[in-house]
């Protein structure tokens, strides 16, 4: 059993790429347990999330949300692999509030 | 000879007043404690890595101190894992044995005993199955402080790979 941590945050023009959580430092790897997202942007967002391996990313899933819409995303549509270093969300369109629940093992 | 992957629950297989054998000397277990988890983790694997516990000082014992260890393996990679025997000059000299392991594992899936840092120690050549890989490794275990004593012993406990004195060739 793991270390659960539960997060939200919102992905403005400012910051339309967030790191949700980094463990460069850690000896832990973290699995998305849950992912829920709100547009409250005017047009159709697309939310991808990216795994990192040291400085290499790769985009393990993406969401699209329409405007004014919220959505969790079913659990067995989230990625089974760990992230082993870092988890970013990148939108193309803001805001997007962002809640999520990993786990570090 | 045993293998190394366990079939039993995870106990404290010595307790206090029990014997041991190591490399053909005999002690008394003094005192057992729980040790600390130790994790490592390797992050951005494009070829394979080579991995020793003793050049790294990561779970391998201090004088007196008899690790009785458990590991898992977590990531997309294949381990080969080789326990020095005896020390010497070869790596992985013991019998030759390699044992192959990827994320499928059960949890702590290797059990292996260490001598303070001399003997037991584990060589592991860390292999991406795919790149970037990334690897995750935990120890688990117990610590027992031993004392070496002279009478050899009616009853007595070999642990593998350590046990015996290797014979140089």
């Amino acid at each position: 059993m793991g270390i659960k941590l539960s997060l939200s945050t919102t992905l403005d023009e400012a910051n339309t790429e967030k790191t949700i959580i980094d463990l460069s430092n850690l000896p832990y790897i973290a699995f998305l347990k849950k992912l829920s997202l709100s547009n409250n942007a005017t047009s159709l967002a697309k939310v991808q999330v990216k795994f990192y391996n040291g400085d290499s990313a790769k985009v393990v899933l993406t969401v699209k949300v329409a405007a004014g819409e919220s959505i969790l995303v079913p659990e067995e549509n989230l990625p089974s692999e760990a992230a082993p270093t870092k988890i970013t969300l990148i939108s193309d369109q803001v805001p997007v509030e962002v809640e999520v629940s990993v786990e570090l093992e | 000879m045993d293998s190394p992957i366990y079939r039993h629950k995870f106990e404290p297989t010595l307790l206090p007043g029990h014997y041991v054998k190591i490399q053909d000397k005999y002690y008394r277990v003094v005192d057992l404690r729980p040790g600390f988890t130790c994790e490592v983790k390797l992050t951005n694997l494009l070829a394979p890595v080579e991995f020793s516990t003793k050049d790294t000082k990561v779970a391998i014992g201090s004088k007196g101190e008899l690790l009785q260890l458990r590991m898992k393996i977590f990531g997309p990679v294949s381990i080969e894992a080789r326990f020095e025997g005896a020390g010497g000059d070869v790596f992985g000299s013991y019998g030759g044995k390699i044992y192959y392991i990827d994320e499928r594992v059960p949890e702590n899936m290797l059990e292996y005993w260490v001598f303070e840092d001399q003997f037991g120690w584990l060589y592991l050549k860390i292999i991406p199955i795919v790149t970037p890989a990334w690897c995750k490794i935990r120890w688990l275990g117990f610590v027992y402080y031993v004392e070496e004593v002279e009478k050899v012993p009616e009853k007595y406990f070999v642990p593998p790979y350590i046990g015996v004195k290797r014979v140089s060739r």
